[in-house]
């Protein structure tokens, strides 16, 4: 009992306490507020990225794409452990406004089958046009007959600094014309010195928004079919680039790409010695966060070397406590001497002290967590002021496919950062602790001490 | 000189004051390195652009011919030293059997470029030999030669993040497919007539650019603008062009040159070219820096509040040199009497102690920016080591563009932060020497 009234004490009589505690309550505020965005970022752009590419991806880098997908979809079909699986093909070409032929762009087109990859994916949600009506993505406004295609948003319209979109200057009516370069199954241009490409005009029927810069800036979807056409994938040994798949609830990505992994190597042994099965040799199986390791491993390390430099940060707040709990430890010298003279032990005084840190650390934690709670409540609010008083936005919105600032403090963040804060007040303490237990209390209880 | 001779027993005898020093160290340390890592991200990035592209580039909306005129009359103005004429088209390069990549395809004079680029510099083969750079006769049938990115013929080592060199430059004097699209019929008022067609484009790998630039690497080929042009437009015998890449003279201000070379297009595409004033208008001159100036922007935004962020969480040296001091005060009011007692005025007591302060926040500042200016400088070699020994790969050219993380110091945020570091550690004495500055000699020595 001794220890907690004495601690409470201490806390409210020695001021330079609070200084500890407001350091550590500072330390707590900047990390969680710090934090909470960071991962939100990252947490969000994990997200995107798998609602773009579903739990596994079966592909290769190559444009010419491999055989026999369709055999393959029915192996998957029939695994326990695939909900659904959607052929894709991934590819470049020209795409030109026939307004205006002389500005093509080469851009990456990628061929679905909306019902398919509505399936697997949440592209049916990413569409503004149809949203969550995906099987009727491909038919333009203009004339639901008529080859449709879906544009990259960021194509078509331009983000005001809010980050949003004005669907009314979508270009609903417009029709693009897509030049693809058809290949064989060896990579060579089909129809060689003829001159001829592949070209087909498609009525824009939608956008899509999917989050992620890359896809909406520089992505057209077109029907299945009829980009396989475009690209010489047709004929009598169709091939496709990729398939996605979606596993059931209950299985993890990892199981569930082991799984169909193991599938893809067996079916690539059944068609050893079928024609053009050298190009199965080229499919890779990978879940979603392998497949786009490139850009979701850069966003973790920067999360890792942020936490690196908070470490750092936090050796400050250490050596702050440390010199508090010296001075108190220092002027309770003839406390801990009575203390220990009617009988307190040295792991009682090690109790009394190590518990005051722990006070500390969870005073200034928890001012710090309340402090970031509040912050980041307003957060977007406060960037909503300062943008329109003084021009500043944490982001340029026109700039970043980013909306809101994330400020969903996420419970792990809080538990670590919580333990972090006493983890550093009883380290910081911890000298000055074991300097107060081994106090003498014939020495600070001498005459000539007193 | 009795205030220097307290200052050295108190750094001698109160080894905590030392705590105060490696706070101050260790603040101005994690600044000057995140400062100058930015700063120079930065630096590296408006470089690039400049190395790439010149320090001025004109695009027009549609192609045009008579560019060496553009370009005689350009060198004339006395602010360009070279110009060179490039033209731009996407395309599919077949490297071999079912190993077709997505590039983009840039017709230009080599010897030309390198003047305005640091193309040569760049080329695997060619950078060391005395002369321009050229696409050679590497190809025994006449055929073209041509320049691809390192990155369009091989990916760099996972671990390592670097390409095997040797691997690459066995692949000179490969013959690849370039299958790109050209628009027949432009001439013809009537749109409908206008068709894109496939144009194939046989060439000889004649050389390898390596940029450091990871995108750039991984989807540029070089062809001659004139067998570009021959192949892409085979009915045309004018050489077309959509843009110039210009270098401007030393000591010449960019964006006035940038101003004189827009007024020479204009009168060049109304005289020469007999544009309608729309199309004129519609061509751009922009330097390289304000190519990437939005972009750049946002990264000194991140700059400014990542320095904000530590710059507030740094405050607490502040709040650890406010405790260590007071608590030698308390411990010192001794000597504090004592020296009021021979004479010192209450002012004279305070500087003792602010001056100490300023001593521990110079000390501890030149001994961050020494910790902060060596991890800079060896940044590639720490983050070497983090990858081969704990295979921690932090630095990727495909996502931070370039293959090297840029490891100059930034010695003017270097010198802010210092200035700063020191007035922090003064403002922290601040209140101890007040504290000091008011003992009463009276109340500390009496006999009780």
């Amino acid at each position: 009992m001794y220890k907690l009234i004495l601690a409470s004490r201490y806390l409210v009589k020695r001021r330079i306490t609070y200084l500890a505690m407001g350091v550590v309550a500072l330390s707590v505020f900047v990390v969680i507020v710090v934090m909470t965005v960071l991962q939100g970022l990252v947490a969000e752009f994990k997200q995107r990225t798998r609602a773009f590419v579903g739990d596994c991806v079966v592909g290769t880098d190559s444009l010419v794409g491999f055989p026999y997908y369709e055999e393959f979809l029915k192996v998957l079909e029939q695994s326990s452990s695939v909900e659904a699986a959607s052929p894709l093909i991934s590819t470049y070409g020209l795409v030109a406004d026939v307004t205006d032929k002389e500005r093509a762009a080469g851009l990456r087109i990628i061929g679905i089958d909306p019902v398919l990859h509505g399936r697997v994916t949440r592209l049916g949600q990413a569409l503004h046009f149809h949203r969550d009506r995906i099987e009727n993505a491909f038919e333009p406004a203009r004339d639901p007959n008529l080859p449709g295609c879906i544009m990259g948003v960021d194509l078509v319209l331009n983000r005001d600094e809010h980050g949003q979109y004005d669907y009314h200057f979508a270009p609903t009516g417009t029709a693009y014309e897509m030049t693809c370069f058809p290949l064989t199954a060896k990579g060579a241009p089909l129809k060689a010195g003829a001159g001829e490409v592949s070209i087909k005009r498609f009525y824009f029927s939608d956008t899509a928004h999917t989050g992620l810069p890359r896809e909406d800036d520089g992505v057209v979807y077109l029907p299945f079919e009829q980009l396989q056409q475009l690209c010489g994938m047709a004929g009598p040994i169709p091939r496709t680039t990729a398939i996605y798949v979606k596993f059931r609830p209950g299985v993890t990505p990892e199981e569930g790409t082991h799984q169909v992994a193991r599938s893809w190597q067996d079916f690539g042994r059944g068609c050893a010695g079928r024609p053009q099965a050298d190009l199965l040799q080229s499919v890779s199986v990978k879940d979603w966060k392998t497949y786009r390791r490139a850009t979701i491993g850069p966003m973790e390390k920067e999360e890792l070397a942020m936490v690196a430099m908070f470490i750092l940060v936090a050796v400050t707040a250490v050596f702050i406590v440390f010199v508090v709990f010296y001075m108190i430890v220092g002027h309770k010298s003839k406390d801990i001497g009575i203390l220990k003279s009617v009988g307190a032990s040295n792991a009682g005084i090690i109790g009394l002290f190590s518990g005051f840190a722990a006070l500390v650390g969870c005073l200034g934690g928890g001012v710090g967590l309340l402090g970031g709670w509040l912050f980041l409540l307003k957060i977007n609010r406060l960037e909503g002021w300062l943008f329109e008083h003084y021009d500043f936005q944490l982001w340029d919105r026109t700039l970043f496919a980013i909306g809101d600032i994330p400020n969903q403090i996420q419970t792990k963040v809080v538990v670590i950062v919580a333990v972090c804060a006493v983890g550093v007040s009883l380290l910081g303490a911890l000298v000055p602790i074991l300097q107060a237990a081994r106090t003498r209390p014939i020495e600070t209880l001498q005459v000539s001490q007193l | 000189m009795l205030k220097l001779l307290l200052w050295l027993k108190y750094l001698q005898r109160r080894k905590v004051v030392l705590l105060s020093m490696a706070a101050v160290a260790l603040s101005v340390a994690l600044l000057t390195v995140v400062a100058s890592l930015f700063t120079g991200f930065i630096g590296a990035y408006e470089q690039s652009a400049v190395d790439l592209i010149g320090d001025v580039l004109l695009t027009s909306r549609v192609r045009f011919s008579g560019y060496q005129q553009l370009i005689a009359r350009l060198e004339q103005t006395g602010v360009v030293e070279a110009a060179a004429p490039t033209t731009y088209a996407p395309g599919l390069l077949r490297l071999g059997t079912g190993n077709v990549r997505a590039v983009e395809v840039w017709g230009i004079e080599p010897e030309r470029l390198a003047k305005v680029t640091s193309l040569k510099g760049s080329l695997l083969r060619q950078k060391d030999l005395p002369e321009a750079p050229s696409f050679g006769r590497i190809d025994p049938n006449g055929g073209l030669g041509g320049f691809v990115g390192i990155g369009v013929l091989a990916e760099p080592n996972q671990a390592t993040d670097r390409y095997d060199v040797r691997a690459v430059k066995d692949m000179i004097g490969q013959r690849v497919v370039l299958i790109s699209g050209a628009i027949e019929g432009m001439d013809s008022n009537a749109p409908a007539e206008r068709r894109p067609k496939r144009r194939t484009v046989d060439f000889v790998i004649s050389d390898v650019v390596s940029t450091g630039n990871f995108v750039f690497d991984q989807q540029s080929v070089f062809l001659p603008l004139e067998g570009l042009g021959a192949r892409l437009d085979p009915g045309s015998s004018v050489i077309t062009v959509d843009r110039i890449q210009i270098k401007i003279r030393p000591g010449v201000d960019v964006q006035k040159a940038a101003a004189r070379i827009l007024a020479e297009w204009q009168t060049f595409a109304r005289q020469t070219l007999h544009w309608d004033p729309y199309l004129v208008a519609q061509a751009q001159v922009v330097t390289a820096r304000q190519l990437q100036a939005r972009y750049l922007e946002e990264i000194r935004k991140q700059l400014g509040m990542l320095l904000l962020i530590f710059g507030v969480v740094d405050c607490s040296a502040v709040v650890l040199v406010f405790c260590i001091f007071y608590m030698i005060v308390r411990l010192k009011q001794k000597d504090i009497a004592i020296l009021k007692s021979c004479g010192y005025s209450s002012g004279q007591v305070a500087w003792v102690f602010l001056g100490f302060g300023a001593v521990v926040g110079l000390a501890g500042s030149a001994l961050g920016t020494l910790v902060g200016v060596l991890f800079t400088r060896n940044i590639n070699a720490i983050e070497d080591w983090l990858s081969l020994r704990l295979g921690l790969k932090l630095w990727d050219s495909s996502v931070y563009l370039f293959d090297r993380i840029p490891n100059q110091v930034d010695w003017v945020s270097v010198a802010r932060i210092t200035v700063l570091a020191t007035i922090a550690a003064c403002v922290g004495a601040l209140a101890p020497a007040v504290l000091a500055a008011r003992t009463r000699p009276v109340e500390i020595l009496r006999y009780e």
